[in-house]
């Protein structure tokens, strides 16, 4: 690793961790209750982080089908190594978004989850499609066919997306639309929460990305010493 | 809707996401430490393996 890099990471590590900080009191502290159309006035806060995360879910699935259009046309195992640990990263953050979602439905609604709900439908689909991509990849042990498979789910899995998050614009069930409706938008001091909950989880996912790619490039060439070395080294 | 129950929700969802966060990252950083050593440890190996070492 060059000098450069190393002092980008070491930049994008010192300012996720105040960011992140600074998010939660913002979450927590500065942005105001609101008790107007909210039944749990309090678990409302919460909504900060769900809509981060499923965001940034949603970035880091964008990155996977990105750099699964690269890698096959160019057939590099770089674009691979990031698509994969972008996708695995992104399964962590739609799962966290489901889970604190389902936690705050519990609060406002009285039920966990609802099927009938277009967006948490669809919601659902696409962790499906992306946890089915992290198990072809775990299927297949060929690294150029493995790779050939999962980008062709990492890119139809992206089409998911759109669906996703326009689904409650769409269908207009259950799931609030908070960001831009024609009944109005945010307050500025949550609008400005939501904004640095976002950030902070953005650059989380690319400390967390650019370790998850380390982790992958030191396992292939553990691998390949391991085959230079022959059966000794797997002793 | 009980105060206590609302804050309660509150509370366990910020518990899951941070805890979560937490876990992963460690999972992660000793993932990495242990393929590091790994990797130095089969470097050095080959190393005493070329001919002339």
């Amino acid at each position: 690793m060059n000098l450069a890099t190393r002092n980008v990471r070491m930049a994008l590590f010192g300012a996720t961790l105040p960011m992140l900080l600074l998010a939660v009191y913002m979450a927590l502290v500065y942005a105001p209750s609101v008790s107007v159309g909210f039944a749990a006035p309090n678990a409302q806060r919460i909504f900060y982080f769900h809509v981060a995360a499923a965001w940034v879910s949603y970035l880091a699935f964008f990155i996977t089908a990105g750099c699964s259009v690269v890698y096959l046309k160019t057939r590099s195992m770089a674009f691979d190594t990031v698509a994969s640990s972008s996708a695995e990263i992104g399964l962590v953050f739609c799962t966290t978004a489901i889970i604190t979602g389902a936690i705050w439905a519990r609060a406002e609604w009285g039920v966990f989850w609802r099927w009938e709900d277009m967006k948490l439908f669809l919601t659902l689909v696409l962790w499906l499609v992306y946890m089915s991509y992290i198990s072809v990849r775990g299927m297949v042990a060929a690294r150029e066919t493995r790779g050939r498979i999962s980008s062709v789910f990492g890119i139809l899995g992206v089409l998911c997306i759109p669906l996703s998050f326009s689904a409650n614009r769409i269908w207009a069930q259950f799931h609030p639309t908070v960001i831009a409706t024609s009944q109005g938008s945010l307050q500025p001091a949550m609008l400005a929460a939501l904004m640095v909950a976002v950030v902070s989880l953005s650059l989380f996912y690319f400390c967390v990305l650019m370790i998850r790619v380390d982790i992958e490039n030191f396992h292939h060439a553990v691998e390949e010493l391991k085959e230079k070395l022959g059966d000794e080294a797997d002793e | 809707m009980r105060p206590m129950n609302d804050m309660m929700y509150l509370y366990v969802a910020y518990t899951i996401i941070w805890a979560g966060a937490f876990v992963y990252a460690t999972y992660l950083h000793t993932k990495q430490a242990g393929l590091r050593q790994e990797l130095e440890n089969l470097q050095s190996r080959v190393k005493s393996n070329e001919p002339g070492k």
